[in-house]
């Protein structure tokens, strides 16, 4: 077999659901691959087929069709005995944590390694080190009713890796977690894929959570996947309606130009501004556009609201500003931004302006 | 106080010996009873359980020939299961009549009861507790005792202090064929003798048992629920 960079390597997967009187095409014709060391997000409405396709990869659910290629190993050729050791190598995180609640943390970390051929006292040790890992070496002897959200979720992530996994399988599980905490998880995870090298794919509907730690994602509608990128592409540039929707959730600018647009020298905007939003992906952050625009077309610009992301270091920034001088000079002060890769939405615009510009632009 | 009892409990005083014998042959059918049916019942709770609709060996043929079985005969009474089994308890005792041919009806009454109390119990381990236990690679095995049993105990013990009192309850219905025990007392002296003290007798020493069993059953409901 070629060896290759993949961590998983789904092929033409379906799974259909035969009910009754229908059958439910879960996931639908699914082709995804995962390099070695990713985080890997997967976006989609609930009932998208997330939970089902990636229950494909440690076949806790059996695909109707495809083949299933994980770690260079061919799932579906395996043997009950040599799919259970497949599965330790593959940790797997839920929603609702999935605690044993009659065993304390220590025993639900401990549980995966019984008829390993570690000794007690190995046993032990290694329970300490997750817990260590996880930062709940206190909570050891504690039973799961006594933790928070976030602390079960720790425990989980412990007992999650205590075969050493190669694969972590997140699915949902900052779902039921406040933001605060969110974060936290999700900085542990991310803590997770540098420290251990450890390839983690991120089942979620939180635009936010790929946005903080994925590499990668693919966007999930009726069973297929719709979309698939890189972060920086994912945000700036969403192709497809359900992925606009998804970052349009995550974009804290939208929301900013509804208040602005509720401010009422924005609601009576002069003939001679115009209010605009700018978007600019890497280094044109780094040139003085304002500046310019002062300097080279005696424009004024008003900055009213805007942010600057960082998307696996490429910074992507939104501006809300308002551009006020006479016509013509804006008009070439527009064309000058979208000459510099700037790409220039105009939210709102003043008579004097729009005349110059003609019914060319929105 | 010693007169106190023999005005109030002549019968009983008198024929004291009697008494503490039919206790204790209760207390040894109740304890056969309670460990035959209880191993045949857990075994079919498990079957049922790991069988049945989203279980981990799903398998609807074998689980719904277990399901039918088991409701036939829990719909026979009890008191006619009695007469019912004799044939079988000739086979296997080699009588129909005495404290140990009672077991074998006792059993067979109870243990269905049972397999569906503990199926009951086992169903509510929250499945995606059983999932996380197979995405980590265990084994059915693993599942079957470190998961739903574990995960189970609790409710185990609770409906298995149900299962006893219930037990306790049927040793009495047994007495009626001559099964022996504080029943058979009731009946033979208390009922058939009009020695009605006795029946009082049967009656307090039973009460008494059903709540020492309760007692001692929601202490370690108790001690096992995290
Ligand atoms: N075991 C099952 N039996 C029948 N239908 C199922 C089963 N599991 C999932 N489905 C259906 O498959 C679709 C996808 O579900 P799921 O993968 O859970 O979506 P998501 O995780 O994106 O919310 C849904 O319509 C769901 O009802
Ligand atoms: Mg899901």
């Amino acid at each position: 077999m070629i060896k290759n960079n993949l961590a998983v390597n789904l092929i033409n997967i379906d799974v259909t659901f035969k009910q009754k009187n229908h059958v439910i095409k879960a996931v639908d014709d699914v082709t995804l691959k995962i390099e070695k060391g990713d985080i890997y997000g997967i976006v989609g409405y609930s009932g998208a087929g997330k939970s089902t396709l990636v229950r494909v990869i440690n076949l806790l659910q059996a695909p109707s069709n495809g083949s299933v290629i994980v770690n260079d190993q061919n799932m579906l050729a395996l043997h009950s005995n040599q799919l259970r050791y497949a599965r330790k190598k593959i940790g797997m995180i839920f929603q609702h944590f999935n605690l044993m609640n009659a065993r304390t943390v220590a025993g639900n970390v401990a549980f995966p390694l019984r008829k390993s051929n570690l000794t007690k006292k190995q046993i032990n040790d290694k329970v300490d080190q997750l817990l260590a890992l996880v930062g709940l070496t206190d909570k050891k002897l504690t039973y799961p009713s006594q933790l928070s959200g976030g602390q079960k979720q720790r425990v989980a992530i412990a007992r999650a890796l205590s075969n050493d996994p190669d694969i972590l399988i997140s699915d949902e599980a900052t779902s039921a977690l406040d933001p605060k905490t969110t974060k936290s998880i999700l900085i542990l995870l991310a803590s997770l894929n540098q420290k251990l090298n450890l390839t983690i794919i991120l089942i979620t509907h939180e635009m936010q959570a790929v946005k903080q730690i994925c590499n990668n994602a693919a966007v999930m509608e009726n069973g297929r996947i719709v979309e698939r990128n890189n972060i920086v592409n994912i945000f700036s540039q969403p192709e497809v309606k359900i992925t606009q929707e998804f970052v349009a959730t995550a974009n804290q600018i939208d929301e900013a130009i509804d208040s602005v647009l509720a401010q009422p020298n924005i609601k009576h905007l002069k003939t001679n501004e115009v209010l605009i939003k700018l978007k600019y992906i890497g280094t044109v952050t780094d040139e003085p556009i304002i500046v310019g625009l002062y300097k080279q077309f005696e424009v004024t610009a008003n900055i009213l609201a805007g942010n600057v992301e960082n998307l696996k270091d490429t910074p992507v920034g939104n501006l809300v500003i308002i551009l006020s001088g006479q016509a013509n000079n804006v008009k070439h002060a527009l064309k000058f931004l979208e000459g510099l890769d700037v790409k220039v939405t105009i939210l709102k615009i003043g008579n004097d302006i729009k005349s110059v510009i003609g019914g060319s632009k929105r | 106080m010693h007169s106190l009892l023999i005005h109030l409990f002549p019968n009983v005083v008198s024929q004291w010996n009697l008494v503490t014998q039919s206790f204790t042959e209760t207390l040894f059918m109740v304890g056969w009873t309670a460990l035959i049916a209880g191993i045949i019942g857990i075994s079919f709770g498990i079957l049922l359980t790991i069988t049945g609709p989203k279980g981990i060996l799903e398998n609807t043929l074998v689980y719904s020939v277990l399901d039918k079985f088991i409701n036939i005969i829990r719909s026979v009474p009890f008191i006619i299961l009695l007469a019912l089994v004799v044939p079988l308890t000739r086979i296997i005792v080699g009588t129909s009549i005495g404290t140990i041919a009672a077991i074998v009806p006792l059993s067979i009454g109870v243990f269905p009861f049972y397999a569906r109390q503990v199926q009951n119990a086992l169903v509510e381990v929250d499945s995606g507790i059983i999932e996380a236990a197979q995405a980590s690679g265990s084994s059915n095995f693993d599942l079957i005792f470190g998961v739903y049993l574990k995960e189970g105990t609790s409710e185990l013990i609770r409906v298995s202090i149900v299962t006893l009192i219930g037990v306790i309850d049927f040793t009495a219905m047994a007495g009626a064929i001559g099964g022996g025990g504080l029943g058979n007392l009731a009946i033979s002296l208390g009922y058939d003798r009009f020695e009605n003290d006795i029946t009082i007798a049967a009656t307090l020493i039973i009460l008494v048992m059903v709540l020492v069993t309760q007692t001692i059953g929601d202490y370690f409901v108790r001690r096992t629920t995290h």
